[in-house]
């Protein structure tokens, strides 16, 4: 069962990433600030928040590799 | 269900190939390629009937079934001497898993640093063999260090798409559909004149950079959207995908590798399947590695940073310098059949 539904996202010179991806849209507009203040209010950057469609279930990756044992 | 599609060519009606071609060069391909938002099927009834009487193209296709199917001209000249030069050999860059330090400095991370955490580095130079042991120079690295031969395999050897497809993080990628066909058949006529010219006898600088210049503009291909930035199709099909679809780094590097997969034999490059994280917030980015046969010289294919072929080295620079990513792992179907003619080092003594 799917239960992720909002992706947490900012972009800098045209280089977008998920930052987090969580379940409830409350939740996602609180990081979405935390984001923005932790990444010392850059004037440059973009921050938004995208819906993940149940069809898709390729952003689970984003949160599933875990083989980084660095 | 994904249908696998068969390695084995199909005849196919050249009347077909000759209206898809006068559809692809009067600029009519992208019109008649669109697709249902929510089902990811093509619109037109018509372009799916031509679509799916294309050739059937996989990574399987070998460069002379390109040439009989009549979607290229000829095979590039010195391309079998291309992919059959050894590809372990002195002064190849690699990767290796060592002590690693990723602190910025203002110059290129990925050094080597005793008592550093264990990562990958892509700044390593192959030197020479000891029995089932590689000697690799490493940046930072006061002496060369020994790697296990089959180590180093497993981190530079192919990692792609199946030839018969298959589903990927979370994308299909099915050599039948008609859409695929279709694509990989407009990208061969598109690039018709630059395939045609292309010339691998001589390893030559100019010879790279059009091996180079096709990667990149097969790359560029891919016209994808990040999530919450279009609202194209977002589902699970790579055909789909392909053209204004939408789908997070990982998604869009899958879409393209199984773009360029087919062209790898044919044009003389190998994919790797990158699974990376951000230098500077540290969270996951999907990417794709491709290494140009013979040189082996490495580039990096992220069409979700908008980078079809970035020169591996800038690719990994820093991310101060707006290079900001790392390997991390690789996923997909692993290649690992490394011949003794694969590898041509010298032997040395180890004290």
């Amino acid at each position: 069962m799917i239960t992720v539904r909002y992706a947490v996202c900012s972009e800098v010179e045209k280089k977008p990433l998920t930052r987090a991806v969580v379940e409830s849209r409350p939740q996602a507009e609180r990081l979405l600030e935390e984001l923005r203040r932790r990444d010392g209010n850059d004037p440059t950057a973009q921050y938004w928040l995208a819906e993940l469609t149940a069809e898709s279930d390729a952003w689970r990756n984003l949160g599933a590799n875990d083989s980084d044992t660095n | 269900m994904i249908t696998s599609a068969t390695t084995k060519s199909t005849p196919v009606g050249r009347h077909a190939l000759d209206r898809f071609r006068e559809w692809v060069l009067r600029g009519s391909f992208s019109r008649a390629a669109a697709v249902d938002r929510q089902t990811g099927e093509l619109l037109d009834s018509e372009a799916r009937a031509l679509f799916a009487s294309l050739p059937l193209i996989t990574p399987a296709t070998s460069p002379e079934e390109w040439v009989s199917q009549g979607l290229v001209r000829r095979v590039p000249p010195g391309l079998r001497e291309a992919l059959t030069t050894p590809r372990y050999r002195p002064g190849r860059e690699l990767f290796v898993r060592t002590e690693t330090q990723f602190a910025t400095r203002g110059g290129p991370v990925a050094g080597y640093q005793p008592g550093g955490r264990r990562a990958i580095t892509h700044r390593a130079t192959l030197l020479k063999r000891h029995g089932e042991m590689f000697m690799v120079e490493v940046a930072g690295a006061p002496t060369p260090l020994l790697f296990p031969a089959n180590e180093v395999y497993r981190l530079n050897e192919p990692r792609g798409i199946p030839a018969t497809g298959g589903t990927l993080t979370g994308v299909q990628v099915d050599y039948n559909d008609p859409l695929m066909r279709a694509h990989l058949a407009a990208a061969a006529i598109e690039l018709g004149d630059a395939i045609a010219a292309l010339d691998l006898s001589s390893p030559t600088p100019q010879t790279i950079e059009a091996q180079r210049r096709l990667v990149y503009r097969l790359a560029s291909r891919v016209r994808m959207a990040y999530p919450g930035h279009g609202d194209g199709y977002a589902g699970h099909r790579a055909a789909s995908l392909l053209s204004y679809g939408v789908g997070v780094c990982f998604v869009q590097r899958t879409v393209a590798a199984a773009l360029l997969q087919p062209f790898a034999r044919l044009l003389g490059f190998d994919l790797q399947l990158a699974v990376g994280r951000t230098l500077k917030h540290d969270v996951p980015h999907g990417f794709l590695i491709i290494m140009l046969r013979p040189s082996m010289l490495r580039w990096v294919c992220d069409p979700a940073w908008q980078e079809p072929a970035t020169d591996l080295r800038v690719a990994f620079f820093d991310a101060g310098w707006g290079h900001d990513r790392r390997l991390v792992d690789f996923e997909g179907d692993a290649e690992l059949s490394v011949s003794p003619l694969d590898v041509d080092l010298p032997e040395v003594e180890v004290a």
